[in-house]
């Protein structure tokens, strides 16, 4: 398991576009068919500042990765992702993850 | 909501306001249907059309009447179907439209009530319709089906309650700085999400994301205290960025049981409307939207040219304007009195001036009769389908203006007159053919303007009145005695008697011969008139006279003895002086003079009226002219031109012929103003010997007036 990645302090439209490249870059090779799903943790503590786009493009990352077969694990997540989440219903993004940790 | 007060305040102030502009595009709505309906592919028009319906529904936005908003949409989708050249506009789909913008109406009117006044048959109507508007449109071309469901719910039930909130925010949200982050995050603070469900499907990998593109939608139930348009509110920045769609709450007692059905009904219809849409149906929505803000934009830009004024300000102003008048012409008598050069002729600049500003302050008043005539061409149109007849409708001479008060008093008596046209004078085409005419009947609304009246033609080709089955009625009925036969006029004047019928069957629509002695009434209330020429198997004619206006005229003032008579300048065609004031002259007062060859009937307003004052030597004629015909005024002396504010006639000369209202002189006498139609009447009709002077009409007042000009 490579190590933790850290999601950065501002998850707003304003720097996604720069975000992109960078985590695209960073995507694991997709696993081989018939290896289960593993986990794929990222840091989410340091998150201050996010919007609905921070949290689109959070769960864009979770279906690149469900394509490569892992799955994202948002590790420690900040009060403001927490919060966002939670008023857009995607409680389940940060669940899921810590749920799946071992 | 955050300041609810004011917004209260604002909308109790502005909704008139939105009222008036909805009955103007309401109202095109109609006349660009029917006319669409002759020229079905007018880009043009379709785009007026268009933008009527976005501008109602704009409005109707900004002052949260959702019903209005949810309904419009609707029309709004399927007009843009249109103008995309999807669909074409059969009869079928006109008639729809047509019925549709009556909804509007019943919808604008509700809000004017201030109260829910639309029933729930006008609800489960507009149910209907706007089924039919989803099928003529079809879900597969209409990628925003936003808000149907509110539209039965918003109205009735207002208050809080249980939510359920469908949102799909477009692409461009983000882009437009709109973040659903902080909607979501407002509609907490309105009230308790208990469930929230995001779409994240619609989220591409992040391979394929255009991160400042927004895919996401939600799906939640919201319990709050605040009311429908608060909630809708929290949406009002993304309106254009979303597709939205609110069930209002479906546990409240408040909600009639009947509307809940088909709300939810609605709702399901609705959700299967974008999942079926094929992306190569869907217009591109945003070239849609940007389509719409320049619409508006323009809509905008034309309304910029009016200014909306109340009616009782314009009103008060007419009103201060008469005074003026009065005013104005008393100093210039008193002016004229004292010989002194400078004064008379300043006062003459403020008496021309004063002139002006009564010519363009009446101006203001002024609207075109064309708009009550368009409003035909829908009467005609439904009421010759329903009666199976196949009638154009021509309208001339609509820009002819005429005083609001009398345009809006005067539609009902036109209605009447129109429908009867249809109804009873036109044939259907197999009656038409077997008569030897085209099968298509033809239908005249003409207007004019006629020596300061304006002129209302109702023409048609059908049958015309049959004169012994009128006379047959008449005898039966008792309103002529039996076995009399009266002129040939007079017998087509009985069908404005009171109770008169002579439609063999009736109908529903124009007849239980209750209208047409009201029509009259209301006409002559107007100080107009309603005359009527029919030639048998070619058809009738309806002449309706009206005032222009009903304040102020440009009087020509004359005399005899002491007494002071304004008539209305626009009527006056010539004056001969020097006529002798007694000679040849009957008991009627009528006598004959000689003009250029023709002869001219005159009536001596000192013998009709039986003033009593010791007559001149020699007197004047004044020629008028009313209708096509001419007569003459004998009087004593001739006093110029005088610009006449009408007062009406007290209760006690109401009845009083001839005479159209009464006039306060500078010097605080009294004049009476005549009614050049009337008096042109009384001039040719009176049998002589038979009355001395006109009757009032209930006839058991003294049969001689005084005249009331010296008595004030």
């Amino acid at each position: 398991m490579s190590s933790p990645r850290s999601l950065p302090s501002d998850l707003t439209i304003v720097s996604l576009g720069a975000l992109r490249p960078k985590w695209l870059a960073a995507l694991p090779e997709a696993a081989a068919d018939g290896v289960a799903p593993s986990a794929w943790p990222v840091d989410a503590s340091g998150v201050d500042e996010i919007d609905a786009a921070g949290v689109q493009f959070l769960l864009a990352l979770s279906h690149a990765l469900a394509q490569r077969r892992q799955a994202l694990r948002l590790l420690n997540p900040s009060g403001p992702l927490a919060e966002a989440c939670d008023a857009l219903g995607l409680a389940s993004l940060l669940a899921s993850a810590t749920g799946s940790a071992p | 909501m955050r300041s609810r007060d004011n917004d209260t305040r604002y909308i109790a102030e502005s909704l008139p306001a939105f009222v008036s502009e909805a009955d103007e595009h309401i109202e095109m709505l109609e006349q660009l249907l029917l006319q669409l309906e002759g020229d079905p592919g007018n880009r043009e028009l379709l785009d007026a059309l268009f933008r009527s319906a976005h501008t109602i529904k704009g409005s109707a936005g900004i002052f949260g009447l959702d019903p209005i908003v949810a309904f419009t949409h609707h029309i709004e989708t399927l007009l843009d179907l249109m103008r995309a050249g999807k669909r074409a506009l059969t009869p079928e789909l006109s008639t729809l439209l047509l019925r549709c913008n009556d909804q509007i109406r019943v919808l604008v009117r509700a809000v004017q009530g201030a109260s829910d006044e639309t029933t729930e048959d006008d609800a489960a109507a507009r149910e209907a319709l706007v089924s039919q508007l989803r099928a003529a449109y079809g879900a597969s071309d209409a990628p925003e089906p936003a808000r149907e469901a509110t539209a039965q719910a918003a109205a009735p039930v207002a208050a809080g309650g249980r939510f359920e909130v469908k949102v799909e925010f477009a692409a461009d949200t983000f882009r437009n700085g709109m973040d659903p982050l902080a909607i979501l995050t407002y509609i907490r603070g309105l009230g308790t999400i208990t469930s929230i469900e995001c779409n994240a499907t619609a989220v591409p990998s992040l391979d394929d994301l255009d991160p400042e593109s927004c895919h996401l939608g939600f799906r939640f139930t919201v319990e709050t205290d605040a009311p429908f348009a608060e909630l809708e509110g929290a949406f009002s920045f993304v309106r254009e960025d979303c597709t939205l769609q609110i069930s209002a709450p479906a546990a409240s007692d408040a909600a009639p049981h009947a509307a809940v059905a088909p709300q939810v009904e609605a709702a399901a219809a609705v959700e299967s409307a974008p999942v079926s849409s094929a992306p190569g149906a869907t217009p591109p929505a945003d070239a849609r939207r940007a389509n719409a803000g320049r619409e508006a934009a323009r809509a905008g830009g034309e309304d910029n040219r009016f200014i909306r004024v109340q009616a009782d300000r314009l009103d008060h102003v007419i009103n201060l304007l008469g005074e003026l008048v009065v005013a104005s012409a008393g100093a210039s008598l008193l002016a004229s009195q004292t010989r002194h050069g400078t004064l008379i002729e300043a006062s003459q600049l403020i008496t021309s001036l004063v002139e002006e500003i009564r010519n363009g302050t009446l101006q203001l008043r002024m609207v075109p009769i064309g708009d009550t005539l368009s409003r035909f061409r829908r009467v005609v149109r439904d009421t010759a389908a329903q009666l199976g007849k196949d009638i154009a409708l021509e309208i001339v001479g609509g820009e002819a203006e005429l005083d609001k008060s009398v345009v809006e008093r005067i539609a009902d008596p036109l209605m009447h007159l129109v429908r009867n046209a249809l109804d009873h004078g036109l044939e259907t085409p197999e009656q038409r053919q077997a008569a030897g005419k085209t099968p298509q009947g033809r239908l005249t609304l003409s207007a004019r303007h006629e020596s300061g009246s304006i002129l209302i033609l109702i023409a048609d080709d059908g049958r015309g009145i049959d004169r012994e089955k009128v006379l047959a009625r008449a005898w039966e009925r008792g309103l002529v005695e039996r076995g009399v036969t009266p002129p040939d006029a007079e017998i087509l004047g009985l069908i404005f008697e009171p109770g008169f019928s002579t439609a063999e069957k009736v109908t529903n629509l124009s007849g239980r011969g209750v209208g047409m002695d009201v029509v009259r009434r209301n006409i002559e209330a107007l100080r107009g008139s309603v005359t009527v020429n029919s030639t048998p198997g070619e058809g009738t004619r309806m002449e309706i006279r009206l005032p222009l206006t009903l304040a102020i005229i440009d009087g020509f003032l004359v005399s005899v003895g002491t007494s002071k008579f304004i008539i209305p300048l626009d009527a006056v065609v010539e004056v001969i002086e020097g006529q002798p004031v007694t000679a040849g002259i009957d008991s009627a007062g009528r006598h004959i003079v000689e003009l250029r060859g023709q002869v001219l009937p005159v009536v001596s307003l000192r013998a009709l009226y039986a003033l009593e004052s010791e007559p001149p030597l020699r007197g004047s004629v004044v020629v008028l002219q009313s209708g096509g015909r001419r007569y003459g005024v004998l009087v004593d002396g001739l006093l110029g031109q005088h610009q006449t504010v009408i007062k009406p006639l007290g209760q006690m000369f109401r009845s009083l012929r001839g005479m159209a209202g009464s006039s306060i002189l500078g010097n605080g006498e009294v004049a009476l103003i005549f009614d050049v139609a009337s008096l042109c009447q009384l001039a040719e009709q009176i049998p002589a010997g038979t009355r001395g002077a006109p009757r009032p009409s209930n006839g058991n007042a003294p049969n001689t007036i005084q005249p009331i000009a010296t008595q004030s």
